[in-house]
């Protein structure tokens, strides 16, 4: 059972305004040294217009002498149980472009438990880790590899 | 080239993209000509399990146009609750603006 918040964060503006705080406060509370060694920047990318609140994402951050970045959607739950899901992509160009950003997607329904392993991920991320991450819905658990930062490479978790 | 971006559908072993590259800001109507193309590119069965995606991708463009185009850095992954074969399409703007009306050209 998961303990969801801000469930109505699409249809209700102070909702979103909170969840967007959520977000920003948890970054603030990942490993400031390695953030400003690698100088994070937040926010990166975002909805398409100011207007256009659908959570997608709710926050991203980036580090431009890594070339490496964070990406957050977060959803409406669908139910009561924990929902997270977590994948590697790029902007700017495919991952042979030296211009491009490796990214960090998190995607889910903001909860205590998706609030956690998502802190978990970025610690990883932002220190320089790769991830492995399967995420067991049945068991309510996130396995987590963490690898050397040369071994980072996209991973299809449906694979 | 002034305004950059693309569209691409990935996951489940599949990368498929269309970019565009162009000095002026990419109109609306092709923003869906686009992602009509793009789905094209791929099997039956790959369009059939994006098909919400791709609604949303088309959606998220109009949207977008109604609010003056998609400026740059806009970065969407639809479905926005993920696959578990990660199945998704992207809307991605690189460089200046996309999705523009014809009365904003």
């Amino acid at each position: 059972m998961a303990s969801h918040l801000y469930k109505n964060f699409l249809v209700d503006s102070g909702e979103y305004a909170a969840s967007v705080e959520y977000w920003r406060r948890l970054w603030e509370s990942i490993d400031q040294v390695a953030r400003v060694a690698a100088d994070w920047r937040t926010p990166w990318v975002h909805t398409g217009s100011p207007l256009i609140q659908d959570g997608n994402p709710i926050f991203s951050a980036y580090s431009p002498s890594t070339r490496r970045g964070v990406r957050v959607i977060q959803f409406e739950p669908s139910g009561n149980e924990p929902e997270l899901d977590t994948w590697l992509d790029t902007f700017g160009g495919d991952i042979r472009d030296p211009d491009s950003i490796t990214e960090l997607v998190i995607a889910c329904a903001l909860s205590d438990f998706a609030a956690r392993e998502a802190a978990r991920l970025m610690e990883s991320w932002v220190s320089g880790g790769g991830i492995t991450a399967i995420f067991d819905t049945r068991r309510s658990r996130l396995e987590v590899e963490i690898k050397p930062l040369h071994d980072t490479t996209l991973v299809d978790l449906a694979a | 080239m002034d305004h950059r971006g693309r569209v691409q559908a990935q996951g489940g072993g599949i990368e498929e993209s269309e970019a565009w590259a162009q000095d002026v800001p990419l109109p609306v109507e092709e923003g869906h000509e686009r992602l009509d193309v793009l789905r094209e590119k791929l099997a039956p069965r790959e369009q059939e399990m994006r098909a919400d995606a791709f609604v949303s991708a088309h959606e998220f463009i109009d949207r977008a146009a109604r609010d003056g185009g998609a400026t740059a850095g806009t970065s969407k992954s639809y479905p926005t609750r993920p696959r578990r074969d990660k199945r998704r399409v992207d809307v991605v703007v690189i460089k200046g603006v996309a999705f523009v009306l014809p009365s904003t050209r």
